[in-house]
């Protein structure tokens, strides 16, 4: 058996310092904001990050690399999850799916440079054991366009108030934070 | 002889950052067509800048691709400065290299490991490859994100950097957290030497064997580097980096969004790993050389093939190095920041710099006022396209020429190896073409 994967440090994991308030939810917003409807996970959260939060809740834009998450990640016991999804409704229609599906959603085409965020989430998964509790969620976002054009369709950012929203609500209800 | 046609289309490669396909016409056993489709939307970027102030060409060249956004900003701002007559401190030139070295070991990581592998050990990802190889498939995630973790400190950001500047860095990293990283890099040398082995047992095929010219820069000290001093060719050619539009010869296709590439003689040719290894592999020493002495026991053969071979060998190298650099950075007084003034002048500039996939170019031209009067960008992956359709024509026919009947999926499979072997960055290949009259 290859001695490979022993002895690296996994990087990511940041005890708790100046905030002991437990970690309950991690929300990384995915895409690319220079290419139209892929914009809308980074505009979700940077909605979410102009408004109070819950506490326990947290925010991160995810950039479009997925493999990211264990460098963000700080022992969040949920991370959910918003990008923008290709198909599977009318533009600015929400996919929303639970942590078993989010993991379940097959590659459609293996690319480097579209990684499938559910891809992704398996590797994680199969290499940060510290990860492998996390419970993710994921609101996907229909798009109407993707070019290399700043700014939102109609369609999809009526979509974003509405996931920034839900998102608000549910995190609350989970933290028992109803906002003011 | 059967003069039966048949074409071979793969409409999208897969395993590559990017989208392109490929495109191959057979009739009887000649092969009459071979295309590296590209249909990734052209980024205009060279056209973006002009007119901006020279401080935001980082900040928009760097978007071309996230994966080699270091590669981007460090060629830029050596440009730039050039064009500024400013100098690099010792300092500086030794951050950029590491940040250079983090954006390399995270490529090939993702590209050996990832990308590459799971063809030579014959599954069709890294997940499925995680049931029999999960030690592996883990590590290859790991040690991506200790270049992102490089990346992070050298750069303030793992993907398109923040704090690199014309002229120095906005913060230097603290002693603590170079020591730290420092020790990150040195526990991944013994699982990644474990890697090696494995990959040193897996049989390389011979229908991709094509003669090749190979071209890398002249490393700027006799060492293994990636930053150099010249152009120079596998055929003992060598020329100044300000003449690098008189050997890099771009016309455009039509099947294409891409440009491609070719020498002044009109032949293609080949550069990343494979080409540094062959011109510059002599320089290799510590564990790099036990992976190079590993994996090339008869040295640098002409085979696309053993691409992935040279990239574990630089990543050993990139990693031992990183630890090398670390070191040299400790014994440097811990300073706040570090940036050269300089004034403002008309200049042009050339940067030029060896990253993942080979050889990248970046020029520009300011005025007295800062503004920015022409861009020229030249990746790796536009300088490799011709030479990728060539090879993807050799392995064709040598595939044919054994006379065994290959049905469609095994040549598909064998054509996406050969172009994948490249490890082609199509988005960053992508640039628009310049209209007639222009």
């Amino acid at each position: 058996m290859s001695k490979a994967g022993q002895g690296v440090q996994a990087p990511g994991i940041v005890p708790v310092t100046r905030d002991e308030r437990p970690r309950r939810i991690l929300v990384v917003g995915y895409g690319n904001a220079l290419m139209a409807d892929d914009g809308a996970g980074p505009e979700v959260v940077r909605r979410l990050e102009a408004t109070r939060l819950p506490p326990g809740v947290r925010v991160e834009d995810g950039g479009a690399d997925s493999l990211r998450l264990p460098g963000v990640w700080r022992g969040e016991a949920e991370v959910w999850l918003v990008d923008a999804v290709v198909g599977g409704g009318e533009p600015g229609s929400i996919i929303r799916l639970g942590h078993d599906e989010v993991l379940a959603v097959p590659q459609r085409h293996a690319t480097a440079h579209a990684l499938s965020l559910p891809e992704g989430l398996r590797w994680i998964t199969l290499s940060f054991p510290e990860m492998a509790a996390v419970r993710y969620r994921l609101w996907g976002i229909v798009v109407r366009h993707l070019s290399l054009v700043s700014g939102l369709s109609e369609q999809v950012g009526a979509a974003v108030d509405r996931v920034v929203a839900e998102i608000l609500r549910e995190s609350g209800r989970r933290t028992g934070d109803h906002g003011p | 002889m059967s003069r039966s046609a048949r074409s071979i289309v793969i409409p999208h490669l897969g395993r590559v950052e990017g989208h392109g396909g490929i495109f191959v016409k057979i009739v009887g056993n000649t092969v009459h067509e071979v295309n590296m489709d590209i249909f990734e939307g052209s980024r205009y970027y060279e056209a973006l800048l002009k007119g901006k102030h020279f401080l935001d060409v980082q900040g928009i060249i760097t978007r071309v691709c996230a994966i080699c956004s270091a590669n981007h900003t460090v060629a830029a701002l050596t440009a730039l400065e050039e064009a500024l007559g400013i100098p690099q401190s010792e300092r500086i030139h030794t951050l950029r290299g590491l940040l250079l070295l983090g954006a390399t070991i995270e490529s090939h990581a993702l590209h050996v490991f990832a990308l590459a592998l799971p063809d030579f050990l014959g599954f069709d990802s890294v997940i499925s490859m995680a049931s029999k190889y999960p030690h592996e498939v883990a590590f290859a995630l790991k040690l991506k994100q200790l270049g992102n973790r490089v990346q992070e400190l050298v750069g303030g950001r793992a993907i398109h950097p923040i704090n690199t500047l014309v002229g120095g860095f906005g913060k230097i990293p603290r002693h603590r957290d170079l020591q730290t990283l420092r020790e990150e890099l040195a526990a991944a040398l013994d699982p990644l030497m474990g890697t090696v082995d494995l990959v040193g047992g897996l049989p390389v095929p011979a229908w991709a064997a094509q003669p090749t010219v190979y071209v890398a820069l002249r490393p700027y000290e006799e060492a293994f580097r990636f930053r150099g001093v010249s152009i120079c060719t596998s055929r003992g050619e060598e020329y100044p980096l300000g003449a690098y539009r008189d050997v890099v010869r771009e016309f455009t296709v039509e099947h294409s969004h891409a440009k491609h590439s070719a020498l002044a003689s009109g032949e293609t040719y080949m550069v990343g790993s494979l080409a540094r290894l062959k011109l510059w592999g002599h320089y290799l020493g510590g564990r790099a050389r036990e992976a190079f002495d590993r994996l090339f026991p008869n040295g640098v053969v002409d085979n696309i093939l053993l691409n992935t071979r040279a990239q574990l060998v630089e990543l050993v190298h990139s990693i031992e190095r990183g630890v090398e650099v670390c070191d040299e950075l400790l014994g440097m007084p811990e300073v706040e920041r570090e940036l050269v003034e300089y004034e403002v002048r008309a200049g042009r500039g050339v940067g030029a710099i060896e990253v993942p996939r080979g050889t990248l170019f970046h020029e520009y031209e300011i005025d007295g006022d800062g503004r920015v009067l022409s861009a020229n960008v030249i990746t790796p992956t536009a300088q490799n396209l011709a030479n990728v359709e060539r090879d993807l024509r050799g392995a064709v026919e040598n595939l044919l020429a054994k006379g065994e009947p290959m049905e469609d999926a095994r040549l598909k499979l064998n054509l996406e190896m050969v172009a994948r072997a490249y490890d082609p960055c199509i988005s960053c290949s992508v640039h628009v073409t310049r209209l007639a009259g222009e």
